[in-house]
């Protein structure tokens, strides 16, 4: 079906599809080569797609569809051309998790800082320190309270690791591993001058999920336990961290 | 005999998407083909049960912004004169296929539906099709929830409490003035949790809400019941989370019900298939080609050579898998009962679109489920609200962070497409809430312009742009409504910085997105919460793993 629509569009349509999706096609290209070729792209991406989204995702997916099989023809814009600030000259950084394991980082710097760093002859870099940081009171069991207060005041929250990452002034964001679960992390965008480090901004703090199963004991309630979350569908979640960690003794049960 | 309960939950969302200054509007196609397909056959499958006698028992979420598109007068005018295209196009294919004996019969199963469409939606509820929702609420027959005022993804803007808190409070109070009473569940978009929502939701008196499955399995302790009973949040809010089994079975196309080879193909559809000096007038103008909704294609197989849909095979197959789907939850039942301490709760919602839309057959489906609970000994249909009462949560946990979304967290909301969003949408948060702080008791042509940027704000925020975006269809509107709030609000923001506040674009701001008329631009006013908790659940660790 995609074949068929795609002989209805122009040669020139064609090739402005292709390139607007930087496919390999050149003007000399036949109106049969840039079809398949654009055909071919387009299962490919359906595939993929159909492989990678859940089926919320698919179904929310198709509620939008309007153009369904001509989706690759380019609509018309509509209203005058819009543009949004580059940035907003200040200097910041803002974090937002977007699941256990990677938070996305982006931030601004203030157009005067920014050139005061780069004029500066001793300028060696800018980078990011991922802090992860951790309740003072860690070991002891507090209760929701308490760590929800803990976790709302920076003072009772200590550093207890970081790893830096390099970047660019011309950067204005950035997908961050994070290597822990559990656990607390604010991001810090900093500058080295002459071996000098400062620090232009402090992000929000993320507090990170476990992303698992909580520890559940061994006797007999937590073996009922394990069958209810079994029946639960354990084996269905697709939630990421989590797929390879599931313990010994859920495997067999949620094969059932 | 063990028994258990089933909440079907539908949650019914469209983006705001109103155009007054172009005479049709592509993107407006959403609301029409849902009333089409989904709304009005949704309504019609509770009259007849309802006329039966059948005690059913249904959850709806409806969005502020669908609920306030369905009684937007424009979009009403408009829908009529889409339904009468669809009318006129349904005359000329049951000309065309008169001589055709598999497709004559569809091209008059669709005159019906629109010509039933047409005489429910102009002649019995004046265009107001909420009535109809309402009946049953008033009722009791169905449950009626909200969502987020403008359904944004909510953990994405978790550092921001007070435009969470808007999202909530706006939704409470549209739901008040639209169906006279305050909604008791909240449907938080693409179940997207993060610790500390529900103190937001018991702000506005929202005691219960449905999460992700393993919103509840990967809590900081362990769900004694897995996700077959409700829990209490720590400050009291309820939780369900969604059974994963009926989900799968309503929600898949290779492995549920709608991709039964019998049902109607989704993406056959004579827009395509038809020569354009025909169809022309019917698809998108421009002659780019867009689905009609005259589909005459059974799913057939993974293949283009379709059959012709036969709706009395189909009918068939709807009756085996409402069997199929009761088999399935008595069984799961017969299994959960003796390992919990009460009756287990199956918790199924779904978006409502996929019903009739997508799965042409879904509300058949759900009628004839309907139908196969009133009748069962061991199964009943129950609401949040209802199993609440009857059945207090007897633990407490504290949900983690989840949506039901790829991988079950933000990344679709989130990722490389999309991710540019959040600079400016988080941006004009923090200037609303400065300019409250500098005007906050204006009246006049100032409250009007800082109540049109309250909404520019919320509008920006909806869950829907960043999804299209990265789903790769329609996005250059989404990019451009996203662009268009933040610009609306920048505009008023440096008119009020400079003093001056231009009446012509404002009031034509206002005309065209004129969504949430009694909003209070105080809402963003600083101090207005306290911030949001953030915790992290640390005893969670797998012995072994």
């Amino acid at each position: 079906m995609i074949r068929t629509q795609l002989a209805e569009l122009s040669l020139e349509a064609l090739y402005g599809f292709a390139q607007q999706h930087d496919l390999d096609a050149t003007p000399e290209m036949s109106k049969q080569d840039l079809i398949e070729l654009i055909a071919e792209e387009m299962e490919e991406d359906e595939l993929e797609r159909e492989l990678s989204d859940n089926h919320p995702v698919k179904i929310e997916q198709m509620k939008y569809d309007l153009l369904g099989a001509t989706k690759f023809a380019s609509m018309p814009p509509f209203g005058e051309e819009l543009s949004l600030p580059e940035v907003y000259n200040e200097t910041r950084i803002i974090v937002l998790l977007r699941d256990p394991a990677w938070a996305f980082a982006y931030w601004d710097i203030h157009d005067g800082t920014l050139q005061e760093l780069l004029n500066d002859d001793e300028f060696e870099e800018l980078f990011l320190r991922v802090v992860e940081l951790q309740e003072r009171s860690a070991g002891s069991r507090s209760s929701h309270a308490n760590r929800n207060n803990h976790a709302n005041n920076r003072e009772n929250l200590k550093a207890v690791a970081s790893f830096d990452i390099p970047v660019q002034p011309s950067d204005g964001s950035w997908y961050i591993h994070l290597p822990k679960q559990g656990t607390y992390y604010r991001i810090d965008l900093l500058s080295r001058i002459g071996g000098k480090t400062s620090r232009l901004a402090l992000s929000n703090i993320i507090a990170v999920p476990s992303g698992n199963l909580a520890f559940n004991g061994d006797d007999e309630l937590a073996d009922r336990n394990d069958q209810i979350l079994a029946l639960s569908g354990l084996n269905k979640l697709d939630v990421t961290t989590y797929g390879d960690r599931l313990p010994q003794r859920l495997i067999s049960l949620v094969g059932e | 005999m063990s028994k258990g309960y089933v909440i079907l939950m539908l949650h019914a969302h469209l983006p705001y998407v109103r155009h007054p200054e172009y005479p049709s509007f592509l993107e407006e196609n959403w609301l029409f083909e849902a009333i089409s397909e989904t709304y009005l056959p949704l309504l019609r499958v509770m009259d007849r049960v309802h006329a039966e006698g059948v005690p059913f028992k249904l959850s709806f979420s409806i969005s502020p912004t669908l609920s306030t598109m369905l009684q937007d007068p424009l979009l009403q005018q408009r829908y009529v004169a889409h339904l009468n295209k669809q009318l006129q196009l349904a005359e000329r294919e049951i000309e065309r296929t008169r001589n055709d004996p598999d497709f004559a019969p569809l091209a008059q199963m669709y005159h019906d539906l629109y010509r039933q469409n047409y005489t429910d939606f102009v002649e019995r509820y004046e265009c107001e099709i909420l009535r109809g929702f309402d009946h049953y609420y008033k009722r009791g027959r169905i449950e009626l929830l909200t969502t987020a005022a403008s359904h944004a993804f909510l953990p994405l803007y978790q550092n921001y409490p007070l435009a969470v808190n808007a999202q909530v409070e706006l939704a409470a109070d549209v739901h008040r003035s639209t169906f006279g009473k305050p909604a008791k569940g909240f449907w938080l978009p693409e179940c997207g949790y993060y610790p500390g929502m529900e103190e937001v939701l018991e702000r506005h008196g929202f005691r219960y809400f449905f999460s992700a499955a393993h919103g509840l399995l990967f809590a900081h302790e362990r769900s004694q019941s897995g996700v077959y009973r409700p829990v209490s949040c720590p400050n009291g809010v309820a939780v369900f989370g969604r059974d994963l089994y009926s989900a799968n079975a309503v929600w898949s196309a290779d492995e549920g019900y709608p991709g039964d080879f019998s049902y109607r193909d989704f993406y056959r559809d004579i827009g395509y298939d038809l020569p354009l000096d025909y169809i022309g007038p019917y698809v998108h103008h421009g002659g780019i080609r867009i689905p009609t909704g005259f589909k005459y294609h059974a799913v057939t197989g993974k293949t283009d050579d379709k059959r012709p849909y036969r709706p009395e095979d189909a009918r068939q197959t709807v009756t085996e898998h409402a069997e199929n789907f009761i088999y399935m939850l008595q069984k799961l039942v017969t299994r959960l009962a003796p390992l919990l301490d009460g009756p287990p709760v199956i918790s199924c919602p779904y978006d409502a679109e996929l019903f009739g839309h997508w799965w042409f057959e879904g509300p058949l489906w759900l009628e004839e489920v309907m139908r196969r609970l009133a009748d069962s000994d061991e199964l009943e249909m129950t609401s949040g609200a209802q199993y609440l009462k009857e059945q207090p949560p007897n633990q407490t946990l504290q949900p983690a962070f989840s949506s039901w979304g790829n991988k079950g967290y933000s990344e679709v909301w989130l990722d490389g497409t999309n991710d540019w969003i959040y600079r400016h949408t988080h941006k004009i948060i923090e200037r609303m809430t400065e300019l409250v702080g500098r005007f906050p008791n204006e009246t006049g042509l100032k409250q009007r312009a800082l109540a049109q940027a309250a909404r520019e704000v919320l509008l920006s925020q909806s869950s829907d742009w960043p999804f299209i975006v990265r789903a790769g269809t329609n996005v250059s509107y989404a990019v451009r409504r996203i662009k268009e709030h933040v610009n609306n609000f920048n505009t008023i923001y440096d008119s009020l910085c400079r003093g001056t506040v231009s009446t012509e674009w404002l009031t034509r701001v206002e005309k065209k997105n004129s969504i949430f008329p009694e909003i209070d631009y105080r809402l963003f006013r600083e101090g207005a919460v306290r911030p949001t908790p953030i915790t992290v659940q640390r005893e969670s660790v797998v012995p072994g793993s």
